[in-house]
Parts: C-alpha cells; structure tokens; sequence
C-alpha cells in the first residue's frame, strides 16, 4: 500500500494528512507560530507517527498554505483554493460552492463536480474578513476561541458593529464591554459582521449549491447559523474542517505521484 | 533622517522589456527630467491635461509630478516623500502620486535643495502650475498645495468629459465645444502673462498636427498588438509606451517613437513572433493602474505561461477624423478630445451601459475580451485611487452576466508599496492560473 500526505501551512495553524487509497489515514493540527519551517516539520512528524510511518514511506506529499514553501520534504506546492476545492469535493461531491474561513483571509470557491476550482474570490487584506477578527474579539472578551460559537447562541440582542476594520472592531468591542453588554450579544455581532463580508464576497462568484464551509471558522457553531441566516441556505459542514485543504492536498499527492497506488 | 530611509539594496523590480520601443522609454523619460534642469527653458509642472502641445508651442519645458511619482515608485524612493507628506497630515489614502509629490515639494522647502536621493535628477523649479479637472478631484487640490510649499502661481482650468448619455446632442456638443474653448484660452492667457510672450498659433497648429499623428500611430499600434495571436507587445510593454503620448505629445521625439513602435509591432505581428513560445493563458489587465513598485510581477505570471496581451487602463485615445473646415489648433484639441469621449460613450451604449464614465469608460474591458481572444480579467483595487478602482466590481459582474470570463482581483496602490502583499499576489495568480486550466479543459 502507498501513502501519500498533504500538509497546509496556513496562518494560524499547520495540518498535516496522510492517505491511502484515497482515504482519510491519519491527521495533525498544531499551531503555526512563528517558525514555519519548525510547525511544518513536527506536524508531519505527528501525523507520521499517529500513522506508524517514517518519511521515506510517504510516496508523495503536496504542500499548500500561506506557509507551503517552507514545507521543503514536500514534493510540490499547490494552492489552499485548488487544495480545498478537491479536500470538499471527496467530503460532499455535490458541493458546488466552499466557504472557506481560514486565518489569513476568507475565500469563496466554486467547484466543478470534479473537484476543481472553476472561480474564486479572496477577501480583502483586512482582517475583519477572516477568522482572525474572531480571534481578536474572543481575547478581547477573555474566553478560549472554541467557547465562543456556543456562547454567542445564547445571544438575545446582537451588537450592529459599526466598523468593517478589525483593529476598531477590537475597541468597539471594549466599548461594548464598558457599557456592561453580554458577551454572547457582542460576539454575535461579529457573526453577523463577518456574515455579512461573506455574503458580499458570494456575490461576486455567485452561489450554487450545495454550499459548504470550511476552515478553522467552520468549528464555530455560532458563525455558521449566522451565516446560514444570511445567505438563506444550509451549510455542510466536514466533521474536521480545519484540514479539507490538508486532505485535497494529500489526494493531490496521491493523483499527482509517479508511484501509482498499490 | 530621512536620507536613512533610502533602501540601500533596491532588487530589481521591473518587469523584462519585449519591444525594443519599451526598452526607449527609460531613456526618454530621463531625458524629460534632465532638459528641465540643465536646459535654459522655463518650466511648468503640469497634470495630466491632454494639452501638452500648448506647452510644447509656448517652449516651455512640462515636468508631471504623476510620472515622477510613478518613476520613484519603480526605483523604491518613493518612500521618504510619502512619509513627509504624512506628516504634514496628507492621510495615508490620500492618491500616492499626489503624496510623492507633495513629500518632494515639502522637503524642498525644508532644505531649499532638491532631495538629494530624487531618481534622474529631480523635478526642476517650475515657473507656474496647471492642473485641471480631468479624471479625478485630488487634482485641483493636490496642485494649490503645490502652490504652496513652492510659492509658484497656480492655474487650474475645467476639462469635463462629454455627458454619457447626451453627447450626441447637437446643442450639447456645441455648449462643450464652446465651454473648454473658453477653458483653454483661459490657459492661454495664464501662460502669455508668465512667459511675457504670446501664443504662436502657427506654430500651435503644426503641433498639433503633429500630436494628431502620434496619436494615431499609438492607437492602431496598440490595437494591433492586442488583437494579434501571438502577441508581440505585452500589458507591461504598453505600460511604459504611454509615457510620450502622455507626457510628451506634440514634440518630434513623440512621433518618431510610435512611428517605431508602430513599425516595430507591424513586422512582429506580420512575421508571427510573439513574447512567449506558448500563450497557454492570455489576460486583460482590465482595469486599475498597474503596480509601479514591483512591475516585476508580470514576469511571474509569464513564467507560468499566461501574458496579458492588453491593459484597458492607459488606452490610446481614438483618433477622430477631425473635419478640414476646424482649422483653430484648440478648436482641433476640443473637437478629438470630445469624439474620443463620445466614442467611447457609444460603445458603452451598445453594450447597454447607460451612465458609464466617458473617460474612465466603465464598459472597457467588456470592449476588447472578444476581439483580443482573452481568458481572463485581472483587476487592480487601488487604496489611494478612487478613479481607477470605482466601477470594477460592476464592470466585473458585466464580464460575468454576458462573457462568462472569470476576473481576478488583486490589491495594493501604484507607488505606495505598504499596500503591496507579494505572497498574497503570487498566491492569487497561481490558484487564478489554476481555475483557467480547469476551465480550458473543461472548454468553457
């Protein structure tokens, strides 16, 4: 049997996917830190030995991300749109648009049925478009990032945020704190916020369902129901999907390789 | 302290020359810059006003501060002048070519000398100032400021574009024929007063005659390098060949260079040679001025097989046949400049564009997707400029709705390079080379 991997080195965190057959083997999520190069190499060396593999036993690995060129054990780099578009279509193969909300940015990409990205549009460099306005707020507000989906639920007055830039998102949120406004209506309003960045950036693609969202964001429960209020549809949501351009990646890996799968 | 700034291992950013017209204009633009210093002529510093022959006629030496700025842009010193003008409190959206500019004329005042780090030599003291209305509204101001910093008379004149949807009119044409008339003799008069001479106005009309000709030449070059498979006269190549039409319309040397590059594209197009081996992909850079600091950027584009065969941004003015009965050389100027912009208007209303922006021409890149065979549309969103970037959103779900043609936004500002993310380009273009070799295979 051959093994191939993906790894994403994105923004805020590294993943790294090992397949075979084209199948999901094994998976690793760590932080990116400061040192690309340095959360590269360990990720894949967890995944490796989640899986009992070494490195020479991976027949192919393709890098994506932000981070790809420091990935240098990987034979190819390949962009998180081509990544994810392909990662989405083996997940949900009626999926004809992806919401991705990575760190960095946010993207929207539409996929043709056979996993490739026929269009796509990035969001501005402004944070307040990505999962990184998320993060901000929930410092901010002092609570651990995988507590503010279910914490905003509870929200019964959302906040209107009156700014599209994150850096005065972050004071507007402290104003809000001050004036004694619950947590879950603050964060809320972000969802709404960065829903309505969403929206905007859909119209220019269009969207066809089926819809799906991917990316670190997509593990926040609160910014998919507000995102699924906005845009009238239902999103599909990955069990992992931290790690669909990860898994496009390894299947790239697996398409692209000289060594044919056993 | 600022003389710190002045990066002291500058990369090279410029993007590879295809033609050798492209490779003239360095020369011609340093040259511009060093007859205003050594020659022995008054000097104007002027703005974009397609009324460089007046100058040209009353001798006088015009220097544009856009250009310059363009030209510290691409030598990475433009820095230091932008960080000046900030801190006189020009905000840091404010146009970067009003900034360079403004931070030049701010620390010639500071120090009573040209900076010394200024690319070619600097701008030369001007006599006067003249600015106008045309494409944007920085323009009135930024040249008072000018005004200001360098105690030099300003002339500001009005140079509407025709009304989009009633230039057709007779009695409209007629009332904006008469109107810039009124505006152009109105520089006229400025300049007689500071030059203590009058206007030659046979020696007007042999020049814009001339510039009639140059005009021309330019256009059908360019028309003819977009429309030819392969193409031999990429985007960035027709970046800098606008530099005489521009800048130096009406002189001698103008004419010859779009006769040259006219010459030159003819036989490039007649013997099939194009820049690359294989056009796997080729792009319109279809709206928003290009990045001045890193014109290098087309190069990685290329390198992966895609060429912009067109920019729909600095577009050769389309030469009217101006009627033998005109033969007042402003009432020719009027006469091209008003036809270029109802040209313009009418073909904005056969693609059902009321209300487009004459000079801008929002329908522009919808104008030449067809005929030039492009695959893909890469716009610029400019921080600092309004003018070029207004309308791309709408012009991009026009190529959508009726060319299917996937666009590609990238961001950043012309000069300012604080603006500018080169992974996030790189990255852009790379997942946009992508979706059009899915669309190839799939035959979209």
């Amino acid at each position: 049997m051959a093994f191939f991997a993906g790894i994403d080195v994105g923004s805020v965190t590294t993943k790294a996917v090992i397949v075979a057959d084209g199948e999901l083997g094994v998976y690793h999520v760590a932080p990116s830190g400061a040192n690309y190069r340095l959360a590269a190499q360990k990720v894949m060396e967890e995944a490796l030995a989640k899986a009992g593999l070494a490195l020479d036993d991976l027949a192919y690995i393709v890098a994506t991300g932000y981070g790809a060129a420091n990935a240098d054990f990987a034979a190819q780099q390949v962009t998180d749109i081509s990544c994810c578009a392909r990662g989405v279509n083996r997940l949900f193969p009626q999926v004809r648009t992806v919401i991705e909300i990575g760190g960095q940015a946010s993207r929207i990409i539409r996929v043709n049925a056979e996993g490739r990205a026929t269009n796509f549009v990035v969001s501005e460099r402004c944070a307040a478009g990505s999962g990184r306005f998320l993060q901000v707020i929930a410092r901010v507000l002092q609570i651990d990032l995988e507590d503010v989906g279910p914490l905003s639920l509870k929200a019964k007055n959302p906040v209107t945020y009156t700014t599209g830039c994150a850096v005065f998102g972050e004071s507007e949120a402290i104003s809000r704190v001050a004036e004694g406004t619950p947590k879950e209506d603050i964060l809320a309003g972000v969802h709404n916020a960065l829903a309505a960045k969403i929206s905007n950036l859909l119209e220019r693609v269009g969207l066809e369902e089926e819809c799906a969202i991917t990316g670190g964001g997509a593990l926040d429960v609160g910014l998919i129901m507000r995102v699924e209020q906005r845009l009238g549809v239902h999103l599909l949501v990955p069990p992992q999907p931290q790690i669909t351009a990860a898994l496009g990646a390894a299947l790239l890996a697996e398409e692209r390789s000289p060594i044919s799968p056993a | 302290m600022e003389q710190e700034k002045r990066p002291e291992e500058v990369k090279k950013t410029s993007a590879r020359k295809w033609t050798e017209s492209a490779k003239k204009v360095r020369g011609l633009v340093a040259n511009m810059y060093l007859r205003a210093i050594t020659e022995d002529k008054p000097v104007a510093w002027v703005m974009f006003t397609l009324c460089n022959e007046l100058f040209v006629a009353m001798d006088v030496l015009p220097v544009y501060p856009e250009n310059y700025a363009g030209l510290c842009a691409t030598k990475r010193v433009g820095d230091p002048f932008i960080d000046r003008a900030e801190a006189d409190g020009y905000s840091n959206v404010t146009c970067s070519y009003a900034r360079i500019g403004l931070g030049y004329s701010a620390l010639w005042r500071d120090t009573g000398e040209i900076p010394p780090f200024a690319p070619d030599g600097g701008m030369a003291r001007p006599i006067m100032l003249v600015g106008s209305s045309l494409v944007c509204d920085t323009r009135y101001k930024w040249f008072q400021a000018f005004s200001r910093y360098l105690d030099v008379p300003y002339y500001a004149f009005d140079m509407p574009g025709p009304p989009a949807v009633t230039a057709h009119r007779p009695d409209v044409r007629e009332q904006y024929m008469k109107y810039n008339l009124t505006q152009l003799h109105g520089l006229v008069s400025f300049m007689e007063e500071r030059l203590g001479k009058k206007m030659d106005w046979d020696k007007l009309d042999e020049i814009v005659r001339r510039a009639e000709k140059s005009y021309r030449l330019w256009y059908d070059a360019y028309m003819m390098a977009g429309r030819a498979v392969p193409c031999p006269f990429p985007a960035e190549d027709s970046f800098r060949c606008f530099v005489p039409a521009f800048f130096m319309i009406g002189e001698q040397e103008a004419l010859d260079f779009y006769q040259g590059l006219y010459d030159e594209i003819k036989y490039k197009v007649d013997n099939k040679i194009g820049s690359l081996p294989e056009e796997r992909y080729r792009l319109l850079w279809g709206g928003g001025l290009p990045p001045w600091h890193t014109m290098g950027i087309f190069n990685y584009v290329e390198d992966r097989g895609a060429l912009f065969v067109f920019q729909s941004v600095y577009l050769p003015l389309n030469p009217a046949d101006i009627p033998d009965r005109i033969t007042n050389p402003l009432e020719r100027l009027v006469y091209s400049r008003y036809e270029m912009g109802i040209r313009r208007a009418e073909h904005d209303r056969k693609l059902g564009l009321f209300g487009a922006c004459n000079f801008v021409g929002l329908g522009n890149p919808l104008l030449f997707v067809d005929e030039f065979k492009v695959d893909g549309v890469v716009m610029h969103w400019l921080r600092s400029c309004r003018g070029a970037t207004i309308g791309q959103i709408y012009q991009k779900r026009l190529l959508a709705e009726r060319s299917n043609l996937p666009v590609l936004f990238v961001e950043s500002d012309m000069c300012d390079i604080r603006d500018y993310f080169e992974a996030d380009w790189k990255m852009k273009f790379d997942a946009f080379l992508e979706t059009l070799e899915t669309r190839k295979r799939a035959g979209a």
